[in-house]
Protein backbone atom coordinates (compact mmCIF):
# COMPACT_ATOMS: atom_id res chain seq x y z
CA UNK A 1 0.00 0.00 0.00
CA UNK A 2 1.38 3.33 -1.05
CA UNK A 3 2.32 5.43 2.18
CA UNK A 4 0.02 8.57 2.57
CA UNK A 5 1.80 11.39 1.77
CA UNK A 6 1.17 14.48 4.07
CA UNK A 7 2.53 17.73 2.57
CA UNK A 8 2.70 21.16 4.51
CA UNK A 9 0.22 23.81 4.00
CA UNK A 10 0.78 26.95 1.70
CA UNK A 11 1.11 28.97 4.94
CA UNK A 12 3.47 26.54 6.18
CA UNK A 13 5.70 26.83 2.99
CA UNK A 14 5.76 30.67 3.24
CA UNK A 15 6.64 30.55 6.98
CA UNK A 16 9.70 28.50 6.30
CA UNK A 17 10.96 29.83 3.02
CA UNK A 18 10.36 33.82 4.49
CA UNK A 19 12.28 32.84 7.36
CA UNK A 20 14.58 31.57 5.42
CA UNK A 21 15.48 34.43 2.97
CA UNK A 22 15.17 36.67 6.05
CA UNK A 23 17.71 34.98 7.42
CA UNK A 24 20.17 35.33 4.94
CA UNK A 25 19.53 38.89 4.54
CA UNK A 26 20.02 39.20 7.98
CA UNK A 27 23.37 37.80 8.57
CA UNK A 28 24.28 39.48 5.25
CA UNK A 29 23.86 42.74 7.30
CA UNK A 30 25.68 41.95 10.17
CA UNK A 31 27.93 40.34 8.50
CA UNK A 32 28.88 43.88 6.52
CA UNK A 33 28.18 46.01 9.60
CA UNK A 34 31.04 44.59 11.79
CA UNK A 35 33.59 44.23 8.77
CA UNK A 36 32.97 48.21 8.05
CA UNK A 37 33.39 49.10 11.94
CA UNK A 38 36.83 47.14 11.79
CA UNK A 39 37.52 48.81 8.83
CA UNK A 40 40.28 51.53 9.56
CA UNK A 41 39.96 52.93 6.39
CA UNK A 42 36.53 53.62 6.38
CA UNK A 43 35.19 57.01 7.96
CA UNK A 44 34.93 57.69 10.93
CA UNK A 45 31.22 58.61 11.30
CA UNK A 46 29.97 55.62 9.60
CA UNK A 47 32.30 53.62 11.71
CA UNK A 48 30.67 55.01 14.75
CA UNK A 49 27.27 54.65 13.32
CA UNK A 50 28.15 50.86 12.34
CA UNK A 51 28.80 50.54 16.29
CA UNK A 52 26.40 52.24 17.85
CA UNK A 53 24.05 49.63 15.91
CA UNK A 54 26.27 47.21 16.91
CA UNK A 55 25.55 48.30 20.63
CA UNK A 56 22.19 47.89 20.51
CA UNK A 57 22.13 44.00 20.23
CA UNK A 58 19.50 42.49 21.72
CA UNK A 59 18.12 44.95 23.46
CA UNK A 60 14.51 44.30 22.24
CA UNK A 61 14.44 40.68 23.47
CA UNK A 62 12.69 39.23 27.07
CA UNK A 63 13.81 36.12 28.31
CA UNK A 64 10.78 34.60 28.29
CA UNK A 65 7.16 34.54 27.93
CA UNK A 66 5.37 37.51 29.28
CA UNK A 67 3.50 35.79 32.31
CA UNK A 68 3.47 35.72 36.20
CA UNK A 69 2.15 32.97 38.29
CA UNK A 70 -0.88 33.57 40.32
CA UNK A 71 -1.89 30.10 41.21
CA UNK A 72 -1.64 26.56 41.58
CA UNK B 1 12.78 14.64 7.06
CA UNK B 2 11.48 18.20 5.52
CA UNK B 3 10.82 19.20 9.00
CA UNK B 4 14.09 18.30 10.61
CA UNK B 5 16.10 20.11 7.86
CA UNK B 6 13.28 23.28 8.13
CA UNK B 7 13.74 23.00 12.13
CA UNK B 8 18.11 23.26 12.02
CA UNK B 9 18.33 25.67 8.92
CA UNK B 10 15.51 27.93 10.29
CA UNK B 11 14.80 26.94 13.80
CA UNK B 12 11.39 26.80 12.79
CA UNK B 13 8.63 24.24 10.92
CA UNK B 14 5.77 23.03 11.06
CA UNK B 15 3.71 19.32 11.58
CA UNK B 16 0.41 18.48 10.01
CA UNK B 17 -1.63 15.97 11.97
CA UNK B 18 -5.18 14.51 12.52
CA UNK B 19 -7.73 17.17 14.11
CA UNK B 20 -9.22 14.59 16.46
CA UNK B 21 -6.00 13.65 18.18
CA UNK B 22 -6.95 16.85 20.36
CA UNK B 23 -10.07 15.96 21.78
CA UNK B 24 -8.83 14.83 25.20
CA UNK B 25 -7.50 18.46 25.80
CA UNK B 26 -10.58 19.88 24.45
CA UNK B 27 -12.33 17.64 27.42
CA UNK B 28 -9.15 18.63 30.00
CA UNK B 29 -9.64 22.44 28.95
CA UNK B 30 -13.40 22.42 29.17
CA UNK B 31 -12.94 20.68 33.35
CA UNK B 32 -10.25 23.45 33.73
CA UNK B 33 -12.70 26.10 33.03
CA UNK B 34 -15.64 24.16 34.96
CA UNK B 35 -13.12 23.57 37.56
CA UNK B 36 -14.24 19.75 36.83
CA UNK B 37 -10.61 18.09 37.16
CA UNK B 38 -10.07 14.43 37.49
CA UNK B 39 -8.91 13.97 41.14
CA UNK B 40 -4.51 13.98 40.77
CA UNK B 41 -5.06 16.43 37.27
CA UNK B 42 -3.19 19.66 38.98
CA UNK B 43 -3.65 22.54 36.68
CA UNK B 44 -1.77 25.97 37.18
CA UNK B 45 -2.52 29.54 36.25
CA UNK B 46 -0.85 32.71 35.23
CA UNK B 47 -1.90 36.00 34.20
CA UNK B 48 -0.39 38.60 31.65
CA UNK B 49 2.84 40.52 33.32
CA UNK B 50 1.01 43.91 34.02
CA UNK B 51 3.79 45.66 31.21
CA UNK B 52 2.68 48.85 30.32
CA UNK B 53 0.81 49.01 27.37
CA UNK B 54 -0.89 45.99 28.23
CA UNK B 55 -3.37 47.44 30.62
CA UNK B 56 -6.59 45.05 30.40
CA UNK B 57 -5.28 41.90 28.30
CA UNK B 58 -6.86 39.06 29.69
CA UNK B 59 -4.19 37.04 28.32
CA UNK B 60 -3.52 33.93 30.72
CA UNK B 61 -1.63 30.51 30.56
CA UNK B 62 -3.49 26.86 32.07
CA UNK B 63 -0.03 24.65 32.73
CA UNK B 64 0.40 21.20 33.38
CA UNK B 65 1.26 21.00 37.56
CA UNK B 66 1.31 17.83 38.14
CA UNK B 67 2.63 14.13 36.96
CA UNK B 68 -1.08 13.41 35.67
CA UNK B 69 -1.35 16.49 34.12
CA UNK B 70 1.26 16.57 32.09
CA UNK B 71 0.61 12.83 31.50
CA UNK B 72 -2.56 14.19 29.08
CA UNK B 73 -0.42 16.79 27.05
CA UNK B 74 2.11 13.71 26.44
CA UNK B 75 -0.26 10.91 25.67
CA UNK B 76 -1.70 13.62 22.82
CA UNK B 77 1.91 14.02 21.10
CA UNK B 78 2.76 10.48 21.22
CA UNK B 79 -0.72 9.32 19.90
CA UNK B 80 -0.84 10.86 16.58
CA UNK B 81 1.83 12.14 13.65
CA UNK B 82 2.74 15.09 16.24
CA UNK B 83 5.12 12.64 17.78
CA UNK B 84 7.53 13.74 14.72
CA UNK B 85 8.32 16.70 17.14
CA UNK B 86 10.59 14.42 19.48
CA UNK B 87 12.91 13.24 16.05
CA UNK B 88 13.21 16.54 15.06
CA UNK B 89 14.45 18.46 17.98
CA UNK B 90 17.92 16.89 19.54
CA UNK B 91 19.33 14.07 18.58
CA UNK B 92 17.78 11.20 20.91
CA UNK B 93 13.96 10.61 19.98
CA UNK B 94 13.98 9.07 24.09
CA UNK B 95 15.41 11.63 24.99
CA UNK B 96 13.34 14.23 23.87
CA UNK B 97 10.43 15.10 26.18
CA UNK B 98 7.13 17.23 26.72
CA UNK B 99 8.54 19.09 29.98
CA UNK B 100 6.07 21.34 30.26
CA UNK B 101 2.71 22.28 28.33
CA UNK B 102 -0.61 24.46 28.45
CA UNK B 103 -3.26 26.39 27.64
CA UNK B 104 -2.71 29.95 26.50
CA UNK B 105 -6.47 31.65 26.35
CA UNK B 106 -6.73 34.85 25.32
CA UNK B 107 -10.20 36.74 25.96
CA UNK B 108 -11.03 40.04 23.57
CA UNK B 109 -8.07 41.69 22.28
CA UNK B 110 -4.67 41.79 22.73
CA UNK B 111 -2.22 44.44 21.95
CA UNK B 112 1.60 44.45 19.70
CA UNK B 113 3.28 41.93 21.74
CA UNK B 114 7.46 42.15 23.26
CA UNK B 115 9.54 39.68 21.47
CA UNK B 116 10.51 36.95 23.45
CA UNK B 117 12.18 33.57 23.45
CA UNK B 118 10.38 30.68 25.89
CA UNK B 119 13.70 29.22 27.27
CA UNK B 120 16.49 31.03 27.90
CA UNK B 121 19.71 30.16 29.76
CA UNK B 122 23.52 30.37 28.86
CA UNK B 123 23.83 26.06 28.88
CA UNK B 124 20.99 25.99 26.62
CA UNK B 125 21.92 25.82 22.84
CA UNK B 126 20.12 25.49 19.39
CA UNK B 127 18.29 22.34 19.13
CA UNK B 128 17.81 21.35 22.49
CA UNK B 129 14.87 22.20 23.22
CA UNK B 130 11.65 23.42 21.41
CA UNK B 131 8.00 25.06 21.38
CA UNK B 132 5.28 23.44 19.93
CA UNK B 133 1.79 25.60 19.22
CA UNK B 134 -1.19 24.58 17.39
CA UNK B 135 -4.98 25.90 18.11
CA UNK B 136 -7.04 24.33 20.83
CA UNK B 137 -10.19 25.28 18.99
CA UNK B 138 -10.67 26.90 14.98
CA UNK B 139 -9.50 30.38 14.90
CA UNK B 140 -11.65 33.35 14.22
CA UNK B 141 -10.60 35.27 10.97
CA UNK B 142 -9.42 38.78 12.81
CA UNK B 143 -7.24 36.35 15.72
CA UNK B 144 -3.52 37.35 15.75
CA UNK B 145 -1.14 34.74 13.97
CA UNK B 146 2.66 34.11 15.65
CA UNK B 147 5.42 36.61 14.64
CA UNK B 148 8.55 35.24 14.26
CA UNK B 149 11.88 37.24 13.41
CA UNK B 150 14.71 35.94 11.37
CA UNK B 151 17.17 38.03 13.42
CA UNK B 152 18.72 36.40 16.39
CA UNK B 153 19.32 37.41 19.92
CA UNK B 154 22.06 39.21 19.85
CA UNK B 155 22.20 40.32 16.54
CA UNK B 156 22.36 44.34 15.53
CA UNK B 157 19.28 44.45 13.35
CA UNK B 158 15.52 45.40 14.56
CA UNK B 159 13.71 42.38 15.06
CA UNK B 160 10.81 44.03 13.43
CA UNK B 161 12.00 44.59 10.14
CA UNK B 162 12.99 40.69 9.69
CA UNK B 163 10.00 39.59 11.24
CA UNK B 164 6.90 37.66 9.29
CA UNK B 165 3.23 36.43 10.71
CA UNK B 166 2.16 32.59 10.77
CA UNK B 167 -1.73 32.05 10.40
CA UNK B 168 -2.11 29.64 12.63
CA UNK B 169 -4.61 26.74 11.07
CA UNK B 170 -6.82 23.85 12.41
CA UNK B 171 -4.53 20.50 12.03
CA UNK B 172 -1.04 21.83 11.81
CA UNK B 173 1.11 22.72 14.75
CA UNK B 174 3.91 25.17 14.35
CA UNK B 175 7.02 24.12 15.91
CA UNK B 176 10.27 26.48 16.83
CA UNK B 177 13.28 26.57 18.71
CA UNK B 178 12.55 27.30 22.37
CA UNK B 179 15.97 29.37 23.16
CA UNK B 180 16.76 30.32 19.86
CA UNK B 181 13.58 32.03 17.63
CA UNK B 182 12.60 34.87 19.25
CA UNK B 183 8.92 35.59 18.56
CA UNK B 184 5.70 37.25 20.19
CA UNK B 185 1.76 36.83 19.76
CA UNK B 186 0.83 38.78 16.43
CA UNK B 187 -1.61 42.10 17.86
CA UNK B 188 -5.19 42.44 16.98
CA UNK B 189 -8.45 43.63 17.60
CA UNK B 190 -11.52 41.03 18.83
CA UNK B 191 -14.86 40.90 20.88
CA UNK B 192 -14.35 41.19 23.90
CA UNK B 193 -16.28 37.93 24.11
CA UNK B 194 -14.13 36.03 21.80
CA UNK B 195 -11.32 33.53 23.14
CA UNK B 196 -8.34 32.53 21.60
CA UNK B 197 -6.92 29.19 23.07
CA UNK B 198 -3.30 27.65 21.83
CA UNK B 199 -2.34 24.38 22.84
CA UNK B 200 1.37 24.61 23.65
CA UNK B 201 4.00 21.70 24.21
CA UNK B 202 7.57 22.30 25.71
CA UNK B 203 10.03 19.91 24.04
CA UNK B 204 13.37 19.24 25.54
CA UNK B 205 16.53 17.33 24.82
CA UNK B 206 16.42 15.78 28.69
CA UNK B 207 20.26 14.90 28.81
CA UNK B 208 21.21 15.05 32.42
CA UNK B 209 23.95 17.56 31.33
CA UNK B 210 21.02 19.60 30.57
CA UNK B 211 18.82 19.73 33.63
CA UNK B 212 20.84 21.98 35.83
CA UNK B 213 19.96 24.70 32.82
CA UNK B 214 15.84 22.81 32.27
CA UNK B 215 15.43 23.35 35.90
CA UNK B 216 16.79 26.86 35.98
CA UNK B 217 14.19 27.91 33.38
CA UNK B 218 11.59 26.27 35.41
CA UNK B 219 11.84 28.19 38.03
CA UNK B 220 11.92 31.58 35.70
CA UNK B 221 9.19 30.78 34.26
CA UNK B 222 7.25 28.97 36.88
CA UNK B 223 6.12 26.10 35.26
CA UNK B 224 7.27 23.00 36.84
CA UNK B 225 9.69 21.01 34.70
CA UNK B 226 8.64 17.42 34.26
CA UNK B 227 12.02 15.13 33.43
CA UNK B 228 10.87 11.80 33.55
CA UNK B 229 10.49 9.56 30.87
CA UNK B 230 7.47 8.69 27.97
Amino acid sequence: MAKKQVSASDEAMKLVATIKKLGARARKIVAQSEKLAADPKADKAVIALAKKIAAEASRMADDARPAKKVAS
Amino acid sequence: MRERLEFLECQVTTISFGLRALRPLKKLYEDVRANTLERGVKIGKKEHEEYSGFDGVKMRWYFANSPKAIGIFRAVVDGCRLKRARAIVGTRRDRVRVVQASFVEIEGSYPRGRWHSDFTDKDLGLNRSATMLTPLFTFHRTFGGLEVTAAKRGMSLDFDKYAHVYRYRDGEAVLFDASGMIHRTQGYRAKPTAVRVLVCWQFADTSRTLWPALRRIGRQNGDPMFLFPH
